[in-house]
């Protein structure tokens, strides 16, 4: 198994984009799975129409306190690191869910044993399928959730065994420059780094490079610029900051193709082979299973 | 009053629009400051011309971490079945604490029969204030890579835009938001009193600010739509505003102007303020502030 990690810093670099066509491209040499773990926004599904064949509940534990075993202690309050337990003056307690991290603290300290396991769900994982060889599984994060991190610990994490079944998983990886990304870079044996040749591309892709050398296995990064071309673009730059590492650099042009392909939600690569874009997607791919 | 800028998908113009307003803001009648909450990829200083003057940095340490004492540590890995986050695991018969999956809730602690697990508190990143080339004066909430906690961080940027916005008697806080639905943009409407949405007449811009308007309404905070690049090729949204079911304040046209001012690291405004697109976008800012802020 090969895992590769399309990341692109900042939103809005053709991350996605990126993901779903490379995606495409190896699922024809060999059985590939995409894993969407930009969970705030998932959006593979857009980009690929894909058949949703199963969808689980994600769920983590929240506290259910037996009012008639209580003693009114106080330890499971004391305790809570995230003060998702409140105590009022008449020893009622009050718990807010938003705060809560789930961690089973309050359960562990309670000297009574009247904190039982209530569930609350977080989010969804989605099983699907395009063709015969792309399955796709999709984390997406509830509404109101504030942990997106832990959503994608346990996209990656509940999912090794399945990871294992296939030759290549591409995963589309969380913008940003945090611990979600982390994450997932550390799981992967190729970077795709994504960027655009603005000075916030160039900013981004500078933050990005940093937070790579914090990941102490070697990893191959392949730096994919999109939207090449653009009036006053900082093409060199990035090119710059590349082989200042010895990095390849793929250039994929701006072109009105890749909007069109978007809007019909099919892959480029399926829908115009011919074009420069499916031309340098199909380098990445070359170059990431080499 | 607190207005956010943000958007559920990232790349749909967020940092764009909300440079503008606070530029727009600045230059006609209301004193303000802008917050860049994005703090894992913070960009709105650099938007609005980079840093003219450096008013402070200051760093902020928001995050537990658990660490382990192996001088009294017996391997008898209770630890490992009281971590919910993934963050202990066994190399060789030990128990090691993965830093950035660990929350600090001490479950492993207080299970530890040998009492040889402690807690320490970990620098996450930095808040600093600069006034802008373009003489906006923007705090910004800037993670290290790799860092936990960035709602800590977005709420303390925005304590320290408050006490800034009084010291320069400014009466408008600008925040952009993080792109996304989690923790910095839950912490960057804590409080807020008006939310601007940005969205592009594409599904998953749609589908993302609809997330993002969920817990806008959760968090009751009044929200409104801008439709930026609303003139993209082929768009298979017919009506975005009927979608959202929020006021709408108006539609701003993509033209390359826009690429060009990024560049050129300067607030469209600026760089552009004659153009069809500055055009458009002083009239939807001019409405906002008239009839919105008033
Ligand atoms: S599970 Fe953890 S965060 Fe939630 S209430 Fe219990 S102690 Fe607090
Ligand atoms: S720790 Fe248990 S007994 Fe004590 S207040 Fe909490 S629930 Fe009640
Ligand atoms: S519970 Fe304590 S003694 Fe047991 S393995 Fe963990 S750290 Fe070591
Ligand atoms: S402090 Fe909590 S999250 Fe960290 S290792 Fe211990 S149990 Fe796991």
């Amino acid at each position: 198994m090969k895992a590769i990690a399309v990341a692109g810093g900042k939103g809005g670099t053709g991350k996605t984009f990126v993901a779903v066509n490379l995606a495409r491209l190896l699922s024809s040499r060999d059985k590939t799975l995409l894993v969407d773990a930009d969970v705030e926004n998932p959006s593979t599904l857009f980009a690929l129409p894909a058949e949703v064949k199963e969808v689980k509940q994600v769920e983590s534990f929240k506290p259910l306190i037996d009012e008639a075993k209580c003693s009114k202690c106080g330890l499971c309050v004391k305790n809570c690191p995230e003060h998702a337990l409140v105590m009022l003056v008449d020893k009622r307690i009050l718990y807010f869910e938003d705060l809560c991290s789930g961690c089973e603290v309050c359960k562990l300290v309670c000297p009574s044993s009247a904190v039982n396991r209530g569930l609350r769900v977080e989010g969804l994982f989605k099983y699907g399928s395009y063709g015969e060889s792309l399955d796709v599984v999709v984390g997406e994060l509830k509404p109101g959730i504030r942990r997106s991190g832990f959503m994608i610990t346990r996209l990656i994490e509940e999912h090794r065994g399945l990871f294992e079944k296939y030759s290549y998983v591409v995963v589309d990886s969380p913008p940003g420059s945090g611990v979600g990304l982390l994450s997932v870079v550390k799981e992967a044996d190729v970077v795709v780094a994504v960027s655009e040749p603005t000075p916030l591309g160039l900013n981004d892709l500078k933050k990005f490079l940093t937070l790579l050398e914090r990941v102490e296995k070697r990893l191959k990064v392949i730096l994919v610029v999109n939207k090449h071309g653009l009036p006053g673009g900082l093409e060199r730059d990035l090119e710059e900051e590349a082989s200042k590492r010895g990095l390849p650099v793929i250039a994929i042009p701006y072109s009105e193709l890749v909007v069109k392909s978007y809007v019909e939600r099919r892959p480029i690569v399926d829908l115009h082979p011919e074009s420069q874009v499916s031309k340098g997607l199909v380098e990445v791919a070359r170059l990431v299973s080499s | 009053m607190e207005i956010v800028v943000a958007s559920g998908k990232g790349g749909t113009g967020k940092t764009f629009v909300a440079a503008n307003l606070a530029y727009y803001m600045k230059t006609s009648v209301e004193p303000v400051v802008a917050v860049d909450a994005d703090a894992e990829a913070p960009d709105l200083l650099l938007t609005l011309g980079g840093s003219g003057e450096e008013l402070f940095e200051k760093p902020v340490s928001a995050s537990r971490k658990a660490s382990i004492d192996y001088n009294k540590c017996t391997q008898c890995l209770k630890c490992l079945d009281a971590c919910r986050f993934y963050a202990l695991r066994v190399i060789e018969g030990k128990p090691f604490v993965i830093e950035e999956y660990c929350e600090g809730c001490n479950a492993c602690g207080i299970v530890c029969p040998a009492n040889c697990i402690s807690l320490y508190v970990k620098e996450t990143g930095i808040v600093r204030a600069d006034v802008s080339r373009s003489g906006v004066p923007v705090v910004t909430a800037d993670l290290d890579v790799g860092g936990r906690n960035s709602g800590e961080l977005v709420f303390l940027a925005k304590s320290e835009a408050y006490a800034l916005s009084r010291e320069l008697k400014a009466k408008h806080v600008v925040v952009d938001a993080a792109a996304g639905i989690g923790c910095p943009v839950i912490s960057s409407l804590a409080g807020a009193h008006v939310l601007i949405t940005v969205v592009e007449p594409t599904p998953p811009s749609i589908s993302g600010a609809k997330r993002l308007l969920e817990v806008a309404e959760k968090m009751r905070v009044k929200p409104f739509a801008v439709l930026n690049k609303f003139d993209m090729p082929s768009s298979r949204i017919d009506d975005p505003a009927r979608e959202l079911g929020v006021e709408v304040l108006g539609k701003i046209p993509y033209h390359r102007s826009v690429v060009e001012a990024y560049v050129n690291m300067k607030p469209l405004l600026a760089y552009a303020p004659d153009g069809e697109v500055s055009k458009r976008l002083k009239e939807i800012f001019n409405y906002f502030v008239e009839s919105v802020l008033r």
